[in-house]
Order: C-alpha cells, then sequence, then structure tokens
C-alpha cells in the first residue's frame, strides 16, 4: 500500500493563557504570562509559590457529562481538562469523523501520571483521621466502591482515550501514551504512522497533564526542575535559554490535533491547512536524570524528522523549541541543533513558549504543536518572553523583547522528555 | 521488506520463572514453586501478590546505585534486556539505532513507601497544625529521587540507559491491550522494513495500585496478581537468515477489537465471541482477566472451541500489560515441544477489549 499523506484537519487546545485556540493565540500577541501565585492548594513551606494554572472554571462546558465524570473530574484535573476540550470541540469532532467507519478511527493520547492530590483528599482523610501511615491508600479504597468503567481516583490510563472513543466511535485503537514531556508529541507521531501506514484513516491525537498539585510540586521540586520563586511579586520565573535560568514553570494544558488520511479528509471535503511531513524518536540511552550533554540523541531525532520529512534545514522557517528553563535541557538542546543544522541554523527564529503556559508535561508536545499551527495560520513567531542575556554564541536567532510577524511555511516542533526521550516533528502549511 | 517478523527470544521474569529454560520445565515437568505475600489494602479486602526473583549473574545486574532508585518492575526490566542482548549478540552499536516499545501498568506502587512517610508526617501528632507547617513537613519528607520511581517511563528509560538502546520508542499504558500494542508496533516496524531487529516487551508491577486502579471493576473480589517482566526480540526474515538461523516462530495474524461500552454499563458480556472466529487450529492460551469470575467466563466461552487451552491466571492471578505477552512466549514454548504448528494467545482487557496473536512454527 502506498503511504498516505497526513493532514490536521483541526486542533484546540485549553491552557493557562487561555480556554480555545482563539484566545491562546490572542494571549500570545499581547505577551501575557500566565504565572501568578497558586491558588489550587497552599504551597507554603515549600520554595514554590508560583505556577501558569487554568483560571477559567471549565465545569460549565461539561455539565452534561456522565455524574460519574464529573466526579471524578474533581479529583483530576486533567481528566477535568480533557473533559471540557472535548465538549469545546464536540460538535466539529463529531462532524469531522461522521464520514468514516468506526475501525478506520482511533485516538491516541499523551497522559500524565496519574496521583490523586492529597488537598482534594483531604475531607475523605479527615474522616478516617488516624496517626497511621497508610491513609492515602484507605482514603482512595473508600472512594472505590461501586462496579463501572470510572473510578473517582485513580483510574487506568486506559481511561482517558476509551472515554473519547466511546463518543466518537474511535474503535480502530485507543492508546495511551506514557513518555512524561514527549509523550503527548509521540502521540501525534505515532498518529501520523496509523494514518500514513493504512492503520486508520482519522486519528484524534493529543493529551493532557497537569502538575499543579502538591504531590507533583513535592516530587519535581525535590528533582530540582522547578524555578525556585524568588521574588513574590515578580512575574517571569521561567527563563529559557537565559543565563540566569533556574528551572521551569508548573503548567497544566490539554490538546487535540486531529490527523486525516488525504481520502478522508476529500470525502469529508476538508481542505486542510496543514500537512505533518514526518518526525523523528530517539532514546538517549545516557542518564535517566539528565540528558546527554553531547545531545547526540536530540541530535539523531532532529536529523531523522528531517530526513523522514524530505525537507533540508535551510527550508525551516522557524523552531518552536522545548525551551524548559532548566539547566539541563536549554544548552543541550541548542548545541543537539547547531550539530544537524550547521550555520543554516543562524537564519531561523527559535523560541520556547514555556515562560508564558509553564511546562504541560505529557500536554507539552499537544500545546506547543498546536501553537505552532496557530503561528503558521497567522504568521507570527513568538518572543522568548523573559530572555535577556541568552547563552550560546550569538549566532542564534533566539527570537527576544517583541514577537515577530513572519510567514511559517515550514516549522518544527520538538519535546525532549526527562528520561531521555526525544521527538520532533515536522509541519507545512499548505493553504 | 520483510513478509513475516520473528521472534528469535526472549526474557522474563515471572514469579518461580527466571528463564525460558524454568518456564519449559513448569509448563511439561510441572515444576512450579512462585512466591505470593498477603496485602491488606483495606478493612477485610485483600490481595495476594506474586513476587519475583531477581536472581541472576552479577554481569546482567544495572549498578546498585542505579538499582536503589529502580522500581523492581523496572530492575526486571533490565536484567531482561540485558540477559536478551548478550544472547543475541546485539552490540552497543546496533542498540544504538534498535527500536524499544515497552507496555508498562500501573507505576504508583513504590510511593506506598513514600505515602506512609508523607502521610505521617500529614497526620502527625501535632496534627491539626497550620497548612503551612504541614507542608513543610510533607516537602521535607517527600523522597528525592521518589519521581524517578514513580515516573510513566521509567522503565523504557532505564532500560536505554543500562543497555544503550536508542532507536524509535514508546511506552503504552496500562491495562493489558499495552502489551498487545507493543507486539503489533514492533511487528509492523519489521514487515515495513524500518528495522531488522527491535525489542518489544513490558513490566507490570502487582500490589495495591493496581488493585486501587481496577478495583471498580470487581470491588468485591479478593484478588491475586503477579509481577512480571517480558521481552523480546523480533527479527525480519533478512536478519534471521544473515545469521545462518532457519525455523523458528513468527507472527501470523494480529486482530484486535477495541470496540468500547458506554462508561455507566458494563464491558460486553460474553468474552472473545468475535476473536474465537479468527482463531486457527492450535492451542489456545489465554489470560482470564481480572478476577475468578472473569477467568470462569472466559474459560467457558473458549471450551467450545475444542481447542486446547491453557492460561496463566489460576497461578500468577492477573499479569496486567504483560498478559499478551506471556501467552506469547508460553505459545513459543509449547511449540517447542507439541506437534501444533500454531498457537492462540488471547486477551481481554477490564474495558472489554479484546485482542489475539496467532502465534505459528516456521517449518524449516
Amino acid at each position: 500500500m502506498k503511504p498516505q499523506k497526513v493532514y490536521i484537519a483541526d486542533y484546540e487546545t485549553i491552557s493557562s493563557l487561555g480556554t480555545g485556540n482563539e484566545r491562546i493565540f490572542n494571549s500570545l500577541k499581547t505577551n501575557f504570562c500566565a504565572e501568578r501565585t497558586i491558588e489550587r492548594f497552599d504551597p507554603s513551606g515549600m520554595p514554590f509559590t508560583r505556577a501558569a494554572a487554568i483560571t477559567d472554571d471549565l465545569s460549565p462546558l461539561y455539565r452534561e457529562a456522565h455524574p460519574k465524570l464529573i466526579e471524578a473530574c474533581y479529583y483530576d484535573k486533567k481528566l477535568e481538562m480533557l473533559v471540557a476540550l472535548y465538549y469545546l470541540m464536540k460538535t466539529r469532532l463529531h462532524q469531522l469523523f461522521s464520514q468514516a467507519a468506526p475501525t478506520e478511527k482511533g485516538v491516541i493520547l499523551g497522559v500524565g501520571i496519574n496521583v490523586t492530590p492529597l488537598l482534594s483528599l483531604e475531607k475523605t482523610l479527615d474522616k478516617l483521621s488516624s496517626s497511621q501511615g497508610d491513609l492515602y491508600i484507605r482514603a482512595v479504597d473508600s472512594l472505590i466502591t461501586e462496579r463501572c468503567d470510572i473510578n473517582p481516583v485513580l483510574n487506568a490510563y486506559d481511561l482517558y482515550p476509551v472515554i473519547l472513543a466511546h463518543e466518537l466511535q474511535l474503535y480502530a485503537f485507543q492508546k495511551p501514551i506514557l513518555t512524561a514531556c514527549a509523550a503527548s508529541t509521540q502521540a501525534i507521531a505515532f498518529g501520523y504512522d496509523a494514518i500514513r501506514y493504512g492503520e486508520a484513516q482519522v486519528v484524534l491525537a493529543g493529551g493532557t497533564d497537569s502538575i499543579i498539585n502538591d504531590i507533583a510540586f513535592m516530587s519535581f521540586g525535590k528533582l530540582g526542575v522547578l524555578a525556585e520563586t524568588e521574588n513574590e511579586s515578580e512575574v517571569g520565573s521561567c527563563k529559557p535559554f537565559d543565563i540566569s535560568r533556574n528551572g521551569t514553570l508548573a503548567g497544566e494544558a490539554a490538546g487535540f490535533s486531529v490527523l486525516m488520511s488525504e481520502e478522508a479528509a476529500e470525502k469529508a471535503g476538508i481542505n486542510p491547512a496543514f500537512e505533518l511531513l514526518g518526525y523523528g524518536n530517539t532514546l538517549d540511552a545516557y542518564k535517566i536524570t539528565a540528558p546527554d550533554p553531547n545531545g547526540k540523541g536530540m541530535a539523531r531525532a532532529i536529523r531523522a524528522a528531517l530526513t523522514n520529512s524530505g525537507i533540508r534545514p535551510e527550508e525551516i522557517d522557524y523552531i518552536n523549541l522545548h525551551g524548559t528553563g532548566t539547566r539541563a535541557n536549554d544548552e543541550v538542546e541548542l548545541l543537539a541543533f547547531r550539530e544537524v543544522f550547521g550555520d543554516a541554523l543562524n537564519g531561523i527564529p527559535l523560541s520556547s513558549t514555556k515562560d508564558r503556559h509553564g511546562h504541560a508535561i505529557a500536554a507539552a508536545g499537544i500545546l506547543e504543536f498546536n501553537i505552532l499551527c496557530m503561528c503558521m495560520e497567522n504568521h507570527f513567531i513568538p518572543c522568548n518572553l523573559n530572555l535577556r542575556n541568552p547563552i550560546g554564541d550569538h549566532h542564534f536567532d533566539l527570537v527576544m523583547h517583541n514577537n515577530r510577524d513572519k510567514q511559517i511555511t515550514i516549522g518544527l516542533s520538538n519535546n525532549f522528555a526527562f528520561g531521555g526521550v526525544n521527538t520532533v516533528l515536522v509541519l507545512k502549511r499548505l493553504t | 521488506m520483510s513478509r513475516k517478523a520473528f521472534i528469535t527470544g526472549y526474557c522474563l521474569r515471572a514469579p518461580g520463572i527466571n528463564s525460558d529454560t524454568d518456564l519449559y520445565e513448569t509448563l511439561v515437568g510441572g515444576r512450579f514453586n512462585p512466591v505470593f505475600t498477603s496485602i491488606e489494602i483495606a478493612e477485610n479486602y485483600f490481595t495476594e501478590v506474586g513476587l519475583i526473583d531477581f536472581g541472576c549473574e552479577d554481569r546482567f545486574l544495572p549498578k546498585a546505585s542505579l538499582q536503589k532508585t529502580m522500581r523492581p518492575d523496572v530492575l526486571a526490566s533490565c536484567i531482561c534486556i540485558s540477559e536478551l542482548m548478550e544472547k543475541y549478540a546485539i552490540t552497543r552499536e546496533e542498540a544504538e539505532s534498535m527500536p524499544l516499545f515497552v507496555a508498562n501498568g500501573v507505576t504508583l506502587e513504590p510511593v506506598w513507601e513514600e505515602n506512609n512517610a508523607v502521610h505521617a508526617a500529614f497526620y502527625s501528632e501535632n496534627h491539626p497544625l497550620h497548612k503551612a507547617e504541614k507542608q513543610a513537613i510533607l516537602y521535607q519528607s517527600f523522597p528525592p529521587l521518589s519521581a524517578l520511581r514513580t515516573l510513566t517511563n521509567a522503565t523504557e528509560s532505564f532500560i536505554s540507559q543500562v543497555s544503550g538502546l536508542a532507536g524509535n520508542n514508546v511506552t503504552f499504558g496500562s491495562t493489558s491491550l499495552s502489551g498487545f500494542y507493543t507486539l503489533q508496533e514492533g511487528v509492523r516496524r519489521i514487515k515495513r522494513g524500518e528495522c531488522k531487529r527491535v525489542i518489544v516487551g513490558g513490566s507490570f508491577f502487582a500490589g495495591i495500585f493496581s488493585n486501587l486502579s481496577f478495583k471498580n471493576f470487581a470491588p468485591d473480589s479478593r484478588r491475586r496478581e503477579s509481577t512480571v517482566a517480558v521481552y523480546l526480540l523480533l527479527e525480519s526474515e533478512e536478519k534471521r537468515k544473515e545469521r545462518g538461523n532457519h525455523g523458528g516462530y513468527f507472527v501470523h495474524e494480529m486482530k484486535s477489537l477495541a470496540r468500547v461500552a458506554p462508561v455507566d454499563e458494563k464491558p460486553n458480556g460474553q468474552p472473545y465471541v468475535e476473536m474465537v472466529k479468527h482463531c486457527q487450529p492450535g492451542p489456545v492460551l489465554y489470560s482470564g482477566g481480572l478476577t475468578g469470575h472473569s477467568f470462569q467466563e472466559e474459560s467457558e466461552v473458549l471450551q467450545t472451541t475444542r481447542l486446547p487451552q491453557f492460561s496463566w491466571f489460576p497461578f500468577l492471578g492477573h499479569l496486567g500489560a504483560v498478559s499478551m505477552l506471556m501467552n506469547v512466549i508460553t505459545g513459543i514454548s509449547l511449540l517447542g515441544c507439541e506437534s501444533a504448528a500454531m498457537v492462540n494467545c488471547l486477551d481481554r482487557d477490564p474495558y472489554g477489549r479484546e485482542s489475539l496473536a496467532v502465534i505459528s512454527k516456521e517449518i524449516e
């Protein structure tokens, strides 16, 4: 079978920059930074008090959802964002997926780790009050009493795609991907393969994740990857590619990208705006706690993405970098791009948008891929908002101070996960 | 392009089974002594958990400092991969471009001890404390490397670190269907000619969190499950011939039925009704699901096929993400000692999604 072209038929996003693409793009244009003091739980006692949290009340979006699902959304922010996103895009999704047979449609999502924040369990914990150490287990256990597909807490990762599969009859496959910061990037990549090689005609790819909860803060905080709050009144703690960067900003997001074959697009009468040209996907095989300082794994992923897409470095108009703002990632990322692009990198605008919306971990890939789509549609390049003193040689075009207007025909989006998973996507604007 | 994807070799760690020889002797000789422990999850709610033995030659063990940060299923995975690489002469150079597709189950189990510490702090004798004080105690008591043990891609990333495997990759989770997906991913890549060799496999960490994650499917049951790691080396036909290897086992057919029920309904009643239509003459290996009830249901349906059947469920219980892969390697072991030319490996996950992998013996 001849490999199929893979188009992006539609996309939608919920993030701390706004609910829906339109609001998110407006936030990008106006240089809105979603960083603020955490209100969802009390961070006092920890060295971090800020995050890029969604402040919109999402519940009106999903009030018609199943009561069990609504209950689970209370405990699980990433489930809430996913369900809200589905309802936000419901009419369009049903229209897009109505043309293909159920066995020709699949769903693949990057999903973050399943923890139940301690403080959302506090009332339950209080009821069980004792000095025993197994209260968390007992609290969770006491909430799961019924025979149903949905637990109020601690669901299997499969539940996330399964819910969507049921709503949209996506019966070809339902795959959750668990590769942390590269999870939803890989979801798009493996969705691409599914269409390219005829496993499906339409794929709902994306992801959802939130690390704005007490357990995640303790976990990531102790690893030293979160930017410590230095000045309570000053926004801008996440500074990708800046000499003074000291960590990332916790974030959250959910996003969908509807991937479609040429045949399915024609059948649905859709004139797609983007073609996904290919991807590269590698492992570092270095240390689980840090990227390879020589950037070999990243460079192999970038090179593979270009080769598989049939694109030369000089054809790239913009790169949306992973740029976490951590000491470990940013320098190696630039090194890897320099290794592959050589001097051709000098003319290419580079930026990370994590300083605005935070690091959405398993949803970082879909959020930043969708932002790339927005930028390409609007001939727009966002600047590195908090960058003042860039690292690396002065030939890198790390966009600073102001956003730019520029036509982007070919764009790159990449994510390099904790644990050394490197995934790069190449996107082409068609219309 | 390769027409066939061969299963050249495998390694595993399961309760009472540390090698392919152990597996063969268990199946044929009936020698099987798994170790189980009983865990009380809540009042009158117990689970039996099968434990694995990490016994192996020292050279297959990761460094002691790494072992400390690994979950047991991750450690077992790393041992399996090291054994597999040595046995099948996978060089570091080859590993750099070799794909690795992993299925992983629930990964929160290691936070059990952490949670004890954290909650002891949370509800310490000074309780009720001011929230800031509680939070400070929580933060101080949280182990620094906890994230490594709970990381959802810890298996894949640790394997990569210790083995040098650095090609295309993914981690699917978390039910038994993910094991099917990893095998399918490897088979497809070989058939498309993207690679000559690929490692697929997965691990499952049995225990409290697995029970809690799946408790809604069987709230009243006393359950049994086992920690398991299974990894397979798949090869293209060309690669096999290149090594002068003939005969062997290949993936004849793979099918899945991922029709899901509405959220407020139980998964479809009768299991495998569609899947048995695709079964080939030969033994049927099936997973048995989560509980004794689901095992019974599956057994009854499969008895109507009149095909010989076997399940690990009565011995090891639920095997999570690794169920299908365990059936596949068991099938290979059976094909090695029986006259059958094919085995059928069946699985049904808690959402009622079914999958079938038919493994065939290549006649020289």
